[in-house]
């Protein structure tokens, strides 16, 4: 009982198994940072080009 | 879109591998990104090289979840050959705007790989989105006839198909394929908006065009039945919204499928829980001022503008003013219609040169020389 208990917890607490994953985060509308951030951290850059309409 | 999907997609593993930029593309301050990465369609999604600063892919309209992590994925492809190294090589072409090498390059990626390339899908539905913003209308319906029936029934197949069915709605009314381009789209998209699992917008895009479809053929009761069931699956949408957002993301729709449904006054109701819910956002006001002209009621439309106007930035502002005018030409106030105009004119000349659209200033211009040359 306490093994299955503990393999439930383990599966909540593993990220992508049960727990939520906490969204990449977004920068809004700043290019120059963007770019910036991604060449330190040698990433492609995904666009959302959007209108509010 | 971005109340739906997006923040799935942002939750995965794969989404920790790029920086991820959003580009409200009305917004002034990113005037310098546009001039360098032009948008015209909504929404676009860019894959950019960090190191070049070159995009990689460009993808245009809606995408499912699903969708666009197979984009991530295939942004990050790096050992190809093949199809999927031309399919990369048209993608690039697409994403730099060299459509004239990327259309020759995703039909050859489609020959070389035969019937069940597991990228076909994907590949049908890049190529029609790419003749499509190359104003190749004929070419688009074409390969959205040709091309799209052989697929699997899901959202590339819709997406193809909805795309392909529009390029035939825009071209003139008297040019020769068009009939024939508009007969067999039509069924097709008709299989494509009761396929299950398709997003909101797609769904709800496939309707407009199925209804300006029974429009063209002179079929008006078949467009109105279509505008009802259209209506409907609006309602049914905003019941299961999760948030303010998602529901008004379709409003838009609503306005559109009450006018088909010729009763402006029923998409009221959720246009004003928008402007209640989202005080901010001036749509709401915008969308609720074209409807009440339609319906006659000039004060509240004149108000409802006015609130439009306060919170309008960005070209879009441009039309509110225009909306603003048509108010105020139909009240007969001729001298607050021409300040209208004049302010708008003064606004545009604010707008860095990437954000003024063209037309619409011409347009306010011509109204604008209109008047004066009425009051002399």
């Amino acid at each position: 009982m306490r093994t299955v208990l503990l393999s439930v917890l383990l599966l909540i607490a593993t990220p992508g198994l049960g727990a939520a994953r906490a969204p990449a985060p977004i920068i809004e509308d700043d290019w120059p940072r963007a770019l910036a951030l991604a060449r330190a951290k040698g990433l492609p850059i995904f666009v959302d080009g959007w209108a509010p309409w | 879109m971005r109340a739906n999907v997006l923040p799935d997609v942002r939750r995965t593993r794969r989404a920790g591998r790029f920086v991820w930029l959003s580009i409200d593309t009305e917004q002034p301050r990113n005037a310098a990104f546009l001039e360098r990465f032009p948008i015209q369609s909504y929404p676009t999604f860019l894959v950019i090289d960090p190191r070049s600063g070159e995009p990689i892919l460009k993808w245009l309209g809606s995408a499912s979840a699903a969708q666009l992590e197979r984009l991530l994925a295939d942004a990050q492809r790096r050992r190809r050959s093949g199809p999927e190294e031309i399919l990369a090589r048209a993608d690039r072409a697409q994403a730099e705007g060299r459509l004239d090498d990327a259309v020759p390059a995703y039909l050859q990626a489609l020959a070389r790989a035969g019937p069940r390339w597991s990228r076909r899908p994907r590949a049908v539905e890049s190529l029609v989105l790419a003749l499509s913003a190359a104003g190749s209308q004929q070419a688009c319906a074409e390969a959205a006839r040709d091309e799209a029936r052989r697929l699997p029934r899901g959202a590339s197949f819709a997406n193809a198909v909805a795309t392909g069915l529009g390029c035939a709605l825009a071209a003139p009314a008297d040019a020769l394929w068009r009939p024939r381009a508009l007969s067999t789209l039509e069924p097709l998209a008709r299989e494509a908006v009761a396929l299950p699992g398709l997003l909101a917008d797609d769904r709800a895009g496939l309707f407009d065009a199925l209804v300006d479809a029974r429009g063209v053929a002179g079929d008006e009761r078949g467009a109105r039945e279509l505008a009802r069931r259209w209506w409907m699956f609006l309602e049914d949408d905003g019941r299961r919204a999760r948030t303010p957002e998602a529901r008004a993301a379709l409003d838009g729709m609503r306005v559109a499928a009450a006018r088909a449904c010729a009763d402006p006054a029923r998409a009221l109701p959720a246009l004003e829980a928008s402007e209640k819910d989202l005080p901010a956002d001036y749509n709401p006001p915008a969308r609720r001022a074209a409807l009440l002209l339609d319906l006659g009621r000039l004060d509240e439309a004149r108000a409802a503008v006015e609130r439009a106007l306060r919170l309008a930035y960005g070209p879009r502002k441009l039309k509110v003013y225009q909306l603003a005018a048509r108010v105020l030409e139909r009240q007969g106030d001729r001298a607050a219609q021409a300040a209208a105009l004049d302010e708008a004119l003064a606004f545009a000349g604010t707008l860095p040169a990437a954000l003024r659209d063209g037309q619409v200033l011409a347009a306010l211009r011509a109204r604008r020389e209109q008047l004066d040359r009425a009051s002399q």
